[in-house]
């Protein structure tokens, strides 16, 4: 039905974004286009629409929808193409939603004249349908709603091809879980292909019939899903499996202390609210509540929750960039004050953050360098050669090039930004890591990379690392303990290992059911070909 | 939908208090402006061979011996009760004074506004909705050009080609005694073309700016790659995501048309409010200045707040807050 025939798309300064790609889709074929950041993936989303992002250019090859050449239609034929035959969702579902339009209208806009009544899109996707709902605008619905109106408006037309870039990095279980029923939906009632986007193998494992792995824009491996994921071939497929995150695989007993853990931060009683939207129209939400817990040195407790349980609050209390309502945290014994301005430099020093986005986070007209010499000079007071010194010492440490550090932020990638950042936190030599969501950007192969170098400092110094995540696969391969937080308040928290086994309260064992896990997916799809019933096989 | 009406009737409440105040607010700065103009009015009138004693009088007449709060309160009070004063120069009333420049200039602004919407408008949706495409960069380029020529040699080059060359329309604006410029509308013809080549060129940069930062938002591509037609994608999708800054930008307009047409107004010879205030500054004339300041206030502060409602009609996120 759909053939991208040696597809070759070109970004600025005639770099390769697409090299020789050949891709087919039947009807009703489930293919899953893998690699990490930069290897093409969604362009080739893209391209199956027709669309070169502006900055890019096809220089050769076709995509062919039904025989026809995508790219030499008119506008009109491809719009008509797009409107009633193809459904693209992007990695961010919520955002596709304009803000200014009420639900119903979203909606509507994309039905066709053979398509289901609104009502009826919306109850699919276990959504209300009363004309209140219908009424509201996006942002009055929260985040996993605006995701199931974005689904709704994806399958409004019934179209016979699906696009979906990376469809679980930014849902919650429970609306993967429906995505994946709507998905199946389409194909069996109307023979829609899917091309699924994704470098969460385990979802690859459980939706695709085939997969291609891409590289800097070639095909390095395709095959049917279960061989390559099984026994990849190419060298970076077996990489890109063996970094995979998988909850099921069980690490490899970390070092385990043998004295006695030395408290380093206690945290006690913290609750912490936010407001939310400005003046009059307000609202609080509680983001902390009574949250207690102790790091010991050298230790590694991982911080898990959904969006909004309270996790990224938590991190910028103790920072002092939030000031609590109530609770004290202690470092060494000793108080820290609540707001960053009251601590002295020490205490500055000693409790270092390192943001979710790092980029963001450093002056973009200057040197990722002199961002982190920056930090030198205002934590350790040093100066001149001695903090060159000290710069070059920092670099070393999180492995980041120093010609990498005379660049500007953006002309760094991912991966590297993260380092740099890491590096900048270190500066301060702290007692206390903060790591916000620090791998959520990065491709797999890039997080187990940062998550090695935070392992191999945390050895060389023993500095305690407070990990926040919502990748409990991720926190599992390295984290001494787990605390679980679920809209606050921590529900649970234990040591890793006994967490995974004997999970104590509803949202842990939720997280650990919804985490990724490739053996166990690959083992339930090779039982059900074989015929045997799902129950017997897990 | 009761939240959203709450939440309107609020807002326009809100908004009503605090326009007066800050109309209260200027025409006390105004005031005092005025009063700390150089030099004494007394001795201005009576030139300067005047003996102390008529100054004496005259400074008693037009009450300058009373202290500034006292005749602020005054002024303020008379004018508030709709009596503007008199000129201390011709002692004619001061509505009769500047009714008329008042009304031509509301005349000519009126229009101009409209040009200037419309070239801004239209100029800003083709330019803004697909950034970096030739149509955007001809029309950049185009409008920085009408931006950096200053007023008066537009409208002069206007005057010398299509009025006195080509003696098309007329090179001078006088609008009849017994009339009004809308009873001979080809005099406003150059003077608007002269407004609405710089405030439609400076108009059509800024909101061009705010469509293209419209445009590149995740939710217009969506609507592009959903088969929408490019009407509905620039209508329902893109415009309305810059409504609140294209109602700002047109509000910047009113200062620009009420009291900085001024340049055009003398060029034109056009008898409109900006050339009245510059005569009687240079006459220190204050209860003249005072009105037609207040009154530019007005026109500019309510400007500001219709651009404020309408930005905050046009915002669901607004509109509905809890």
């Amino acid at each position: 039905m759909i053939e991208v025939h040696d597809l070759d798309i070109r970004g600025s300064l005639d770099v390769q974004i697409l090299g020789g790609v050949s891709v087919n889709l039947e009807t009703g074929q489930t293919v899953a286009a893998v690699g990490g950041s930069g290897a093409g993936k969604t362009t080739l989303g893209l391209a199956l629409l027709g669309f070169v992002r502006p900055g890019m250019r096809r220089v050769g090859g076709a995509v062919r929808f039904d025989g026809q050449d995508m790219f030499g239609l008119t506008d009109a034929e491809l719009r008509r193409l797009r409107r009633e035959s193809i459904a693209y969702l992007p990695q961010n579902p919520a955002s596709t939603l304009t803000p200014t339009m009420r639900i119903e209208d979203l909606v509507e806009e994309r039905r066709l004249a053979h398509s289901k009544p609104t009502e009826h899109l919306l109850e699919l996707v276990h959504l209300p349908c009363d004309r209140t709902f219908r009424r509201r605008y996006p942002h009055q619905l929260s985040i996993g709603q605006q995701q199931r109106v974005a689904m709704a408006r994806a399958i409004a037309n019934e179209p016979r091809l699906l696009i979906l870039d990376e469809p679980t990095s930014s849902i919650d279980p429970t609306t993967q879980r429906l995505m994946l029923a709507l998905v199946e939906r389409l194909r069996d009632e109307h023979g829609a292909a899917t091309l699924l986007i994704s470098h969460d193998l385990a979802s690859v494992a459980r939706m695709a019939d085939e997969v291609v792995v891409l590289r800097h824009g070639e095909i390095v491996e395709r095959g049917a899903a279960l061989r390559v994921l099984h026994s990849p071939v190419d060298s970076y497929s077996k990489a890109l499996v063996s970094a995979s995150p998988d909850i099921a695989v069980d690490q490899p007993p970390l070092l385990e202390d043998t004295d006695e853990p030395v408290p380093v931060l206690k945290v006690r009683g913290l609750s912490a609210e936010f407001n939310l939207g400005r003046g009059r129209g307000r609202r609080t939400i509680r983001a902390a509540r009574d949250v207690s817990f102790v790091l010991s040195a050298g230790e590694t407790l991982a911080l898990i929750g959904r969006s909004g349980s309270g996790k990224s609050t938590i991190a910028r209390a103790l920072v002092g960039l939030h000031p609590p309502e109530a609770g004290d945290v202690l470092l060494d014994g000793v108080s820290v004050p609540s707001l960053l301005r009251r601590r002295n430099r020490s205490k500055r020093a000693a409790i270092q953050l390192v943001p979710q986005n790092p980029e963001e986070s450093f002056n973009p007209r200057r040197t990722v360098g002199d961002g982190i010499l920056r930090s030198i000079r205002q934590t350790r007071g040093l100066s001149g050669s001695a903090a060159t010194e000290r710069l070059a010492q920092l670099l070393d440490q999180v492995q980041l090039d120093p010609a990498l550090a005379r660049r500007r932020p953006h002309e760094l990638s991912g991966g590297e930004q993260q380092r740099a950042a890491i590096a900048r936190a270190l500066a301060a030599e702290p007692k206390v890591l903060i790591c916000d969501e620090i791998t959520t950007a990065l491709d797999t192969i890039v997080q187990g990379q940062v998550v090695d170098l935070l392992q191999q400092i945390q050895r060389d110094t023993r500095i305690s690392l407070l990990f926040i995540t919502h990748d409990l696969a991720l926190a599992h391969e390295f984290a001494h303990r787990v605390g679980v937080l679920s809209e606050g308040k921590l529900v649970e928290i234990a040591s890793m290992a006994e967490f995974v086994r004997d999970p104590q309260s509803a949202e842990s064992r939720e997280l650990l059911g919804a985490a990724p896990s490739l053996s166990r997916t690959l083992v339930a799809r090779q039982h059900a070909a074989a015929g045997v019933p799902a129950e017997a096989a897990s | 939908m009761t939240a959203g009406l709450h939440n309107a009737a609020r807002y326009t409440i809100w908004r009503m208090a605090s326009l007066v105040a800050t109309l209260l607010a200027v025409s006390a700065i105004l005031f005092a402006a005025v009063e700390w103009l150089p030099g004494d009015p007394a001795q201005q009138i009576l030139g300067i061979h005047a003996t102390p004693e008529r100054l004496d009088i005259l400074r008693e007449q037009l009450n300058l011996n009373d202290s500034v709060p006292e005749r602020y309160a005054r002024w303020l009070w008379s004018t508030l009760q709709g009596d503007l004063g008199e000129s201390v120069r011709t002692n004619q009333p001061v509505g009769a004074i500047i009714s008329r420049p008042a009304l031509n200039t509301a005349m000519l602004a009126v229009t101009a506004f409209a040009a200037i919407t419309t070239v801004a408008l239209l100029l800003a949706a083709f330019g803004g909705r697909r950034d970096g495409s030739r149509t955007s960069t001809v029309i950049s380029v185009t409008t920085l050009s009408a931006v950096s020529v200053p007023e008066f040699i537009i409208a002069g080059i206007l005057i010398s080609v299509v009025g006195l060359e080509l003696g098309w329309l007329p090179a001078v604006s006088l609008v009849p005694s017994d009339g009004t410029p809308f009873s001979r509308p080809e005099i406003l013809v150059l003077p608007v073309v002269s407004l609405s080549i710089v405030g439609g060129a400076y108009g059509a940069r800024l909101i061009r700016a705010a469509v293209a930062d419209a445009a590149r938002r995740p939710h217009v591509q969506a609507a592009r790659l959903a088969g929408l037609t490019e009407s509905r994608v620039l209508i329902r999708h893109l415009l309305p995501s810059a409504i609140p800054t294209t109602v700002q930008v047109l509000a910047f307009m009113v200062p620009f048309l009420v009291g900085g047409a001024v340049v055009v107004e003398r060029i034109f010879a056009f008898p409109g409010l900006g050339s009245q205030l510059v005569d009687r500054v240079a006459l220190r004339d204050a209860p003249v200045i005072e009105a037609i300041g207040l009154i530019q206030a007005a026109a500019v502060i309510i400007g500001f707040q219709v651009a404020d409602a309408v930005g905050f009609f046009a915002s669901p996120e607004r509109r509905t807050a809890e």
